[in-house]
């Protein structure tokens, strides 16, 4: 089970995945806003995701757990 | 009756008009466009257009000075130095130092770019500039609005325009300017260095560093005072979390209206005599110049620091000494994720992006002390 | 109008020299004062404090 974190703080501008869905390394996970630029979150494993923990518009911390893999 | 008519005609403006206003007059109007329709800057460059547009339609005497509306603007906003000052308490409300504290070497990246306007100002002299307008035209390469409005409105005022104009076109023009510099002068193994993560930084931290750097930077270099005293101000007010009526007024109410004010006189100094000069063309071209020699020297900053740091910072984020505040930032961060996805070097840029605003003020004021 | 380059030349290497400098100044004492606040906090929570060691802070 991997968790992807985010790596800046910002706001969730778009998740791109649903759970069930099949990922591989350096697929586009989320995009979130910092300082009005749009940063596409980018997956550091291979998986299948089995939860996303944000919904867009939410403001996340770097380090707060934006989808989990398994 | 004919005598009224005539009367009304030769008091008009409109006889008056002399082609160089007529020039002006398409100036503001491109500057319009920019800002209106492709929205380059366009809480400053809608009330320059707005002021250029204005003054060059004769005899309003709006900036008639003792008389003219817009010379109070001026006179009382800038030449007294009240406008500057006050956009840095805006902006010190808005800025956050924490990936600078957390890293205090970047400051040694905001001083590296800095270098670049010192260069310029070789430049500049060797263009044929007097010493005081070459000093107003590198500090455009500080890619900072109001320390360039300050320092040329106390040491060549009759550049005011010019500069301005200069710095904020080229601050919006960051993400073309900086990226094949960048790319020129770093390798593809140097742009893909993952640094080390930033510490936490606590509040107290916070608080600390606007004070301690408002005192340092002004019992060593005074003239940088009005500045920084006011950077650091609107900072504190922001770090210290109990006065957030103040910091939403500094950033906020204080910091939109002043701007109306800096806009309008700034575009108002701008005459066709003043600003129809081939002079302004070399501005131009040298405040390119000093974007991309404050750029190159960032990211050469950046590399040379690498060669002494276990922990190597990717040299991309020298570019962010250049402080177009988060432009700079942003455009590291894009050129970092073009050589690395998973590479998110933005907050790191930021480290030396706002710390380049204090290198600028300290340039600034270097400068002043030597030519003011 | 002839240009006084050693006016320029004084400006120049004064300026670079006086703004890194400067910046090296608010460095140290940054780091100094981060340090001494890790410190002061690290205590109050009663786990080890970071010694406070200026001198090696350059090289961090």
């Amino acid at each position: 089970m991997a968790e992807l974190t985010a790596p800046i703080a910002g706001n969730v501008w778009k998740v791109l995945v649903a759970v069930g869905d099949k990922v591989e390394m350096d697929d586009e996970v989320v995009i979130l806003e910092a300082l009005k630029m749009e940063t596409p979150i980018y997956c550091d494993e291979s998986g299948t995701v089995t939860a996303i923990s944000v919904k867009e518009g939410d403001a996340v911390n770097e380090g707060d757990v934006l989808v989990v893999f398994g | 009756m004919f005598d009224i008519l005539k009367d009304l005609i030769f008091s008009s403006g409109v006889v008056s008009l002399t082609g160089g206003n007529l020039v002006m007059w398409l100036v503001a109007f491109v500057l319009l466009y920019l800002a209106i329709k492709k929205q380059y800057e366009p809480l400053l460059l809608l009330p320059i257009a707005f002021g250029i547009l204005v003054v060059n339609l004769p005899l309003t005497y709006l900036m008639e000075p003792e008389h003219g509306l817009i010379w109070f603007f001026y006179h009382y906003g800038i030449e007294l130095d009240i406008i500057p000052p006050l956009i840095f308490l805006g902006l010190g409300a808005m800025i956050d130092f924490g990936p600078l504290i957390a890293n205090p070497k970047t400051l040694l990246l905001g001083a590296g770019a800095q270098a670049g306007l010192y260069v310029t100002f070789f430049a500049a002299v060797l263009f044929g500039f007097d010493l005081q307008e070459a000093a107003s035209i590198a500090i455009i390469g500080g890619a900072d609005g109001p320390t360039t409005i300050y320092l040329t409105s106390k040491l060549a005022p009759h550049l005011l325009g010019a500069t301005a104009v200069s710095a904020y076109a080229y601050m919006a023009l960051v993400p073309i300017i900086q990226p094949p510099i960048m790319k020129l002068l770093t390798s593809d193994h140097e742009r893909k260095i993952v640094m080390k993560k930033l510490r936490p930084v606590s509040k107290l931290q916070r608080i600390c560093f606007p004070i301690v750097t408002a005192m340092t930077i002004m019992l060593v270099v005074p003239s940088a005072a009005p500045l920084i005293s006011m950077l650091m101000l609107g900072n504190l007010f922001k770090e210290s979390g109990v006065v957030e009526r103040l910091t939403n007024a500094s950033a906020n109410e204080l910091m939109n209206i002043i701007t109306i004010f800096l806009g309008l006189s700034v575009g108002a100094t701008m005459t066709a005599g003043t600003f129809l000069n081939p002079k302004v063309l070399f501005i131009f071209f040298l405040g390119l110049f000093a974007f991309i020699i404050s750029t190159a020297a960032g990211l050469l900053m950046a590399k040379f620091m690498n060669l002494f740091l276990k922990d190597k910072i990717n040299p991309l984020i020298g570019a962010a000494g250049v402080s177009a505040v988060p432009m700079a930032a942003r455009c590291v961060h894009k050129v970092g994720s073009e050589a690395n996805r998973r590479n998110y070097l933005l907050m790191y840029a930021m480290g030396p992006n706002v710390a380049g605003v204090i290198g600028t003020v300290v340039a600034a004021a270097i400068l002043l002390k030597n030519l003011g | 109008m002839g240009t006084d380059w050693s006016k320029v030349m004084e400006v120049f290497t004064s300026g670079i020299v006086g703004v890194f400098l400067v910046m090296i100044l608010l460095q140290i004492l940054t780091q100094l004062s981060t340090r001494i606040i890790d410190a002061v906090e690290n205590r109050g929570k009663g786990s080890d404090a970071d010694p406070d060691l200026p001198t090696a802070s350059l090289k961090d």
